[in-house]
């Protein structure tokens, strides 16, 4: 690559967030006034956006990085989502925005983490429902156990945390309460689609994340910010057990679209990605082929 | 020799004498020229950037025709004229604080995202720095001064530390006295003949024709810099670029946490000096300076005429004059320590005093809107208006949002009727709850860089400090126009909390 090659790439690599930011801002004003089919090719544009930018921001060479965007796209759960079928990308969004904010804070710990992880779980909260249990499940453990002495300051950083999503669950309840407007309503294209046993989606959760399973277990990619990435994976898990057995069953599409953007966090959290790049290629090429097997299963079941 | 013989031509005795005492014969010889210089350098020389007229005649025009129209408006369309005022006012409000939300966003980079830190410089290659210290009724504050810049990690051959103090000052003179700084040849004490204005900015200018040193600072007699913040002013200034005139410090509180006012204090001071002016920074605009630890090339500020005597935020002035002339303000990664005022009454003055700067600031540099356009570029000249203006603005317009909506959703009195103004009701109710939302999270953010978290929830309490910041707008406005150039002198000493730079 020449240097003025690489000098167009750094100037595009720039201006990406810029664009990102406009697509979020456009579809969050414009949202009520969209068809859904727009609305779902939008939201499948931010994500593939944000994916690749997270990617070559993690240091993944580029070709590794838009190959890595593609198949995070070519997910079974966020495919279907493009073609209109169900409305799992709306989750997938709201996992990836979270995991990959809580990742960062865990690694940096600065003040604009804070407020990027604070507006995750605010941003969260208006994609889907599982943005409140995330927030709640989250926080504590980014704050983490406060040592002796610690105890005032770690209850200020967690007011702090704290303080947007809050007031977002605060606005969401009087939104629904008093004004009768549900803004999950509308980013969701359609209600919950087909159903699946609890196994059959616990098992698309474990099975349907090797990059997660990597980044717990393989020594040379495992750091803590990965591990919050695989920690948000399983709290949607969890959380989407905890529904089903009370009656609100999610699809199948919708935990392998969570479980999908979770592995994205957790790969873009890798150390000295570069180094990894070809592991990481080959887990999100897996990931997309067992998502793929795993979305049929309930029809084959039946 | 020869050269003087020839020129006074009488019989010339020769005696030895200090530097000092040189300097103090040339003061005695020109007090009166300098004096005139130290009020009125920078009015004559560019009058159109001096507050000494707080309005000019056009302004004064503009601002008559302007109330007449509203009051016109008011008679003729009232709800009408409400509602668009009560919309406009929301509109300020709120873009006042999202401008603020985004310079945080710009300023919170942290050490992963910032430049590296310059490498120090070496002892021998440190050049001779001059401290300002404008002194007035400061004597119990100074013997833990003369401490303090004993205290600062720099070589003493090569400091130049200016006592500022005023002529009919006894109190201090005498403190000064009894302390023998006299025989520390590192010590200077400058005596300001009386005139008026009776300012900070007038001392600083008088004792700045003085300043021998390449760089010069200015500290309060209460400051408690961190001891390695010369080296590494002189370390940023030598590997920055060389337009960078001035460097600003950051400042914070050592009796942050005396009561609730120290604190919320504390928390003000935070987001404006660690994230706020950081966040100017990275955009490259206007950066209004705080009032102490501003270092500065000598030869830039003496180039700019100094600070403007009648200005009573002349170091907000000075940062947006040293952008209009092509140089750059930027922060230093140092901290010194103040004394926060802890009685409200203290603290309405002082702040009051602040809001009534930048008013005149405001009003001083849009007397050429164009000029200031052309001067400080598009971005700059938004950033001015947001960040100087939106300042007093959104502080006076807070507690008519606050009447307007105790009245329309309180006590259910209507001022909007129609759609239009039905729609207008709701964008004030937003500006209203977003940006009380947002302040009360800026106040919280404010003292995460400092890891002073369990200031944190005093964040939550944010909107009542708002509400005197409101009460001190008000009050600037009325001295503004009373007494304009009236310096309200903020007492130091009067905290139990001892000085320290921690």
């Amino acid at each position: 690559m020449t240097l003025a090659e690489f000098s167009s790439l750094q100037r595009a690599q720039s201006t990406l967030p810029f664009l990102i930011a406009a697509l979020a801002l456009a579809l969050a004003v414009l949202f009520p006034l969209l068809p859904p089919s727009v609305l779902l090719a939008g939201a499948d544009t931010l994500f593939v956006a944000l994916v690749f930018h997270s990617v070559l921001a993690a240091g993944y060479p580029l070709l590794h990085s838009l190959a890595i965007a593609a198949l995070s796209v070519a997910q079974a759960g966020i495919f279907q989502s493009a073609l209109d079928r169900a409305g799992s990308i709306w989750l997938a969004l709201a996992v990836y925005c979270v995991a990959s904010a809580a990742a960062n804070f865990v690694r940096y710990r600065d003040a604009r983490r804070v407020m990027a992880l604070g507006a995750a779980l605010s941003i969260a909260q208006f994609l889907d429902p599982m943005g409140a249990v995330l927030a709640v499940f989250m926080l504590p453990v980014c704050v983490g156990l406060p040592r002796p002495g610690e105890a005032a300051h770690k209850a200020g950083l967690l007011a702090l945390l704290l303080f947007m999503p809050v007031v977002t669950a605060i606005v969401l309840a009087y939104a629904r309460g008093v004004l009768g407007f549900n803004p999950l309503r509308l980013v969701r294209a359609h209600p919950l689609a087909q159903h699946a046993p609890l196994y059959l989606l616990l098992l698309a959760g474990f099975v349907g994340a090797p990059v997660l399973w990597l980044t717990m277990f393989v020594q040379a990619v495992r750091r803590a910010p990965g591990l919050i990435a695989v920690y948000t994976g399983l709290v949607v898990l969890v959380a989407t057990a905890l529904a089903d057995i009370l009656g609100a069953s999610r699809d199948m599409a919708c935990v392998l679209a969570a479980v999908g953007a979770a592995s994205v966090a957790g790969l873009c959290a890798w150390p000295r990605a570069a180094r990894h790049a070809n592991l990481a290629l080959a887990a999100m090429a897996l990931a997309a082929v067992v998502s793929w097997l795993l979305i049929n299963l309930p029809t084959v079941v039946a | 020799m020869r050269h003087i013989r020839r020129t006074y031509r009488e019989p010339v005795l020769f005696a030895t004498a200090g530097r000092n005492a040189l300097l103090d014969s040339v003061e005695t010889q020109y007090r009166e020229k300098l004096s005139h210089e130290a009020v009125y350098a920078l009015a004559e020389a560019e009058p159109a950037l001096s507050a000494n007229r707080t309005l000019t005649r056009g302004q004064a025009q503009l601002f008559f025709l302007f109330g007449l129209g509203i009051v016109m408006a008011a008679l003729m369309w009232p709800r009408a004229t409400l509602a668009i005022a009560a919309g406009g006012l929301a509109a300020a409000y709120l873009a006042n604080i999202l401008f603020r939300t985004v310079l945080v966003w710009l300023g919170a980079a942290e050490i992963f995202d910032a430049p590296p830190a310059p490498a120090p410089v070496a002892d021998s290659d440190l050049p001779l720095y001059t401290i300002l210290v404008p002194l007035y009724r400061e004597a119990n504050v100074l013997v833990s001064l003369v401490a303090a810049l004993r205290a600062l990690d720099y070589p003493g051959d090569r400091l130049d530390i200016k006592l500022v103090v005023e002529a009919d000052d006894q109190e201090t003179r005498q403190a000064i006295r009894a302390l023998n700084l006299h025989l520390d040849p590192s010590f200077h004490i400058v005596v300001v003949p009386p005139s008026n204005p009776r300012t900070k900015p007038k001392a600083c200018n008088y004792a700045l024709r003085f300043a021998r040193g390449e760089f010069v600072v200015i500290f309060d007699a209460e400051d408690r810099p961190e001891p390695d913040q010369l080296r590494k002013a002189v370390a940023t200034f030598r590997s920055g670029p060389k337009n960078v005139g001035c460097l600003q410090a950051r400042l914070n509180f050592y009796n942050r946490n005396e009561n609730w006012l120290t604190r919320l204090f504390a928390l003000d001071y935070a987001l404006w000096f660690d994230f706020l002016l950081p966040g100017l920074d990275v955009l490259r605009v206007p950066m209004p300076l705080g009032g102490t630890s501003n270092h500065f090339r000598t030869d830039v500020l003496r180039k700019i005429h100094g600070w403007d005597s009648f200005n009573v935020t002349e170091d907000a002035d000075l940062g947006i004059r040293l952008a209009r002339l092509g140089h750059r303000a930027t922060t230093l990664d140092s901290t010194t320590y103040e004394e926060a005022t802890n009685r409200p009454n203290d603290w309405l003055k002082q702040r009051s005093r602040w809001l009534k700067g930048y008013m005149q600031t405001w009003l001083v540099h849009m007397r050429d809107p164009l000029a200031l356009w052309r001067h400080a570029g598009t971005r700059g000249f938004f950033a001015f208006q947001l960040f100087i203006g939106g300042t007093f603005v959104s502080s006076l317009a807070n507690p008519l949002m606050w009447l307007i909506f105790i009245a329309s959703h309180m006590l259910g009195i209507t001022f909007f009727s129609g759609a239009f103004g039905e729609a207008l009701a709701r964008a004030s109710l937003f500006s209203l709850v977003a940006g009380n939302l947002l302040f009360v999270y800026l106040a919280m953010l404010g003292p995460y860089r400092r890891g002073w978290l369990q200031l944190t929830p005093y964040g939550l309490i944010a909107p009542i400090y708002w509400l005197m910041i409101s009460i001190a707008a008000y009050r600037a406005v009325w001295q503004l126009i009373r007494r304009p150039f009236y310096w309200d002198k903020t007492r130091h000493g009067v905290s139990h909390y001892k000085a320290t730079a921690a």
